[in-house]
């Protein structure tokens, strides 16, 4: 099983992939195993509400719920490391929404 | 979306003006939407001579502490510990000072009987949104509640706005905040292009190093615009030289012209104000330029992209008892 | 000791120049001034007073946490608390610290069950304390300026205010930064006197109407400057004023000499004491000096 994290706006499989990281509303969380979507689940992203350091408050949500890959628009410096720390991979999609990028994920394996 | 961020460091050097003329002039060929982001005197509605507004949605942040007078015991301990010397005596009581508290938990945790509250959700400024300007974009507006904290929040919220109101558009111009703050970076942050103006003066010429320090930090590809070019030639040519030296583009010059502050009495836009003036002529070849290099703007962005990506190293010290 | 502000809403309405002008004509009799750049994002009053180089540095050092990995039992109570994101905990790993990112506000430290947070530090940018002389007299300038790329400008200015406070001035000139937000009410929140310069054009209405919401809230004394007196319309600015309570009223006439004088680094009073720009400084000095007296 592998657990993939998107940024979104209300969240879902339907909904857009959001062009920000740490300012995203929402993370839509999926779990895939053999090659089929499991579970969704749709996570407030603390970071959304947040003054400052929003980044760092939303990859700290994303390695509570256990996240290994996050998809989306590329994280801001102090992000990007939080995400390394965490052992988290990002792999950079915009412009699809979730359905879509789980696809693409499950059709060339990134 | 291309989004060009239009910066200068330190405000009153015609930041507002060019971006305001930025979007009127390229309204009638591209389809643009205009951010005001410089919460703490947003001024683009007024260059452009609006007066009223289609919705104002009001923005509501971070929290306040307050002291509850009853079960405070005036032992002082958050006094001491506040690291924002937002806590004072008034009459004998402690007092969390409105404007000073940056909402924190410090004071709650070192005071004995618990006797600091926190208020949530503080109005902390108000978006404020044209749908359709004269010349057509839309025009959204952040503006603080005077006085209390500045945020990168509503900076980002105005630019959520920005996108949400005209999805179609192909560019944004974000008239970003001043100084070199958290606002600035969350003007900057994301931004595909920087168009920074300066004007030929020491002080103008700092900031503006200032500013081009972040840019590379965000290896955001930068133009320049000098404005008052020709106040004082030496500097002038001091600026075009640090341009050069930091592959910025040369965008182009305005020069010193009074039309501009009577263009601001008059609540009218100069070009329409002045249409001859030296000024409107300087700025339409600027907007003419920009215009071509938005034709092109991934090529141009390839090769204005700064080389050298310079890390923020923060200066840490290491541990020391008097610090804690 | 008496403190006087001196503010402006959005940069470039004179501000600086009415700061460094009062600061220079007072020090003639004042022997303990004290003039504060308090604009740390871009200080610039050591420019127009065509001072090459500042001196007497001193770090302005925010708290900064360090994990004592021998107490943390990995709770990640200092990771709820941060408001800031300057805290991070991957899974059961020890916290880490976003230098960049923290406010320096100390309540991790306190949060801490475990007493395993100590005490480091973090440079935010340096504060510098500058003789200035003129004809013989003389008075400090003390200088605030963040580090690029750094974020917390509110507590670099109380540092900075701080730092004047402990050469005891007899008089204390606050030049604080543009804008309306908390770094600039912080600037004035002490002064026994708040000097807001103005222009008179729709933007400078705008701003002047913020700026002196906040001393109508904080019960300020106010005497307004208007700059660039002549430029622009008068009346723009009496809505405004009708709102609020400003106890005198000056003018400094639009000026040649003024941008001259700022585009090569002379200070206005000093090289150009007779025009127009010059005199009408002088009799603000004036007004306050007699102010300061009773
Ligand atoms: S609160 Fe103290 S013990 Fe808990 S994780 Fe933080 S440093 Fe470690
Ligand atoms: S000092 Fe304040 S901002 Fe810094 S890490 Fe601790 S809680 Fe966060």
């Amino acid at each position: 099983m592998v657990r993939i994290a998107f940024p979104t706006e209300k969240g879902g499989l339907e909904d857009n992939i959001y062009p920000r990281f740490g300012r995203a509303p929402t993370f839509t969380i999926i779990d895939i195993e053999k090659k089929q979507i499991k579970n969704v689940k749709i996570v407030e992203n603390p970071g959304y509400r947040a003054s400052g350091g929003a980044g760092v408050k939303a990859v700290q949500l994303l390695a509570n719920e256990g996240v290994e890959i996050v998809m989306g628009p590329t994280p801001g410096p102090n992000a990007y490391f939080a995400l390394n720390n965490a052992g988290i991979k990002h792999y950079p999609v915009q412009g699809l929404n979730v359905k879509e990028a789980v696809e693409a994920f499950l059709r060339e394996d990134y | 979306m291309i989004e060009i961020s239009i910066a200068s460091g330190k405000g009153g050097v015609g930041k507002s003006l060019l971006a305001a003329h930025l979007a009127l002039l390229l309204s009638g060929k591209r389809r643009l939407v205009a951010v005001d982001a410089d919460a703490e005197a947003p001024n683009m509605n007024i260059v452009l001579g609006i007066k009223d507004w289609d919705r104002v949605i009001e923005h509501y942040e971070g929290r306040r502490a307050f002291v509850l007078d009853d079960e405070c015991t005036g032992c002082g301990e958050c006094l001491k510990a506040c690291q924002f010397g937002a806590i004072r005596v008034v009459d004998g009581k402690y007092v969390v000072d409105r404007w000073l508290c940056e909402g924190c938990y410090t004071c709650s945790f070192v005071c004995p009987v618990k006797a600091v509250r926190f208020e949530r959700d503080v109005l902390a400024g108000w978006i404020r949104i044209k749908e359709k300007t004269r010349w057509g974009f839309p025009l959204v507006s952040a503006e603080i509640v005077p006085g209390r904290p500045n945020s990168g929040k509503l900076v980002t919220e105005a630019r959520n706005k920005g996108r949400e109101i005209f999805r179609e558009a192909e560019i944004m111009f974000l008239d970003s905040a001043a100084g070199i703050g958290c606002q600035v970076i969350a003007s900057l942050a994301g931004s595909h292009a920087a168009i920074l103006v300066a004007e030929p003066t020491r002080a103008s010429i700092s900031d503006l190093k200032r500013i081009i320090r972040l840019t590379q930090h965000f290896r955001i590809p930068s133009m320049i615009v000098i404005n008052k070019y020709d106040l004082n030639m030496q500097l002038y040519r001091e600026l075009k030289k640090i341009a050069n030296e930091n592959k910025l583009y040369y965008l182009g010059e305005i020069p010193y012209d009074e039309e501009v502050p009577r263009s601001y009495v008059s609540m009218k836009p100069l070009i329409e104000y002045s249409p001859d003036s030296k000024a409107t002529i300087a700025l339409r070849r600027i907007a003419e330029r920009l215009d071509n290099i938005l034709s092109r703007f991934d090529e141009w962005r390839l090769e204005y992209l700064p080389e050298a990506y310079k890390p923020f190293e923060p200066i840490v010290i290491r541990p020391d008892k008097t610090l804690g | 000791m008496t403190s006087i502000a001196v503010t402006g809403g959005k940069g470039g309405t004179g501000k600086s120049l009415v700061a460094t002008s009062l600061a220079t004509l007072l020090s003639k009799n004042i022997d303990d001034l004290v003039l504060v750049d308090a604009d740390l994002e871009g200080p610039n009053d050591h420019v127009i007073l065509g001072i090459e180089e500042l001196e007497n540095r001193e770090p302005i050092t925010l708290f900064l946490p360090m994990i004592d990995t021998t107490k943390c039992t990995r709770c990640g109570v200092c990771v709820k608390i941060c408001d800031t994101g300057a805290l991070f905990m991957a899974g059961k790993a020890y916290p880490i610290v976003f230098p960049r990112l923290c406010s320096g506000c100390k309540a991790c430290y306190y949060a801490c069950p475990y007493g395993a947070i100590r005490g480091a530090g973090h440079i935010l940018g340096y504060t510098y304390v500058t003789p200035v002389c003129f004809g013989g007299r003389c008075f400090k300038l003390v200088t605030g300026m963040l580090i690029e790329g750094e974020e917390h400008t509110p507590p670099g200015v109380y540092r900075t205010l701080q730092r004047a406070l402990e050469l005891k001035p007899e008089l204390l000139i606050v030049d604080t930064g543009a804008g309306t937000g908390n770094a600039v009410s912080m600037g004035f929140r002490d002064s026994d006197l708040v000097i807001v310069v103005t222009e008179p054009t729709p933007l400078g209405a705008h701003d002047l109407d913020s700026i002196l919401e906040v001393t109508d809230a904080m019960n300020k004394q106010v005497w307004l400057v208007v700059n660039k007196y002549g430029i622009g319309d008068i009346t723009i600015l009496e809505t405004v004023l009708r709102r609020h309570r400003v106890e005198k009223i000056f003018h400094i006439p639009y000026d040649k000499a003024v941008v001259e004088a700022y585009a090569y680094s002379k200070p206005l009073i000093i090289h150009y004491p007779s025009s127009p720009a010059s005199r009408a400084l002088m009799k603000i000095s004036d007004e306050l000096m007699g102010w300061i007296k009773h």
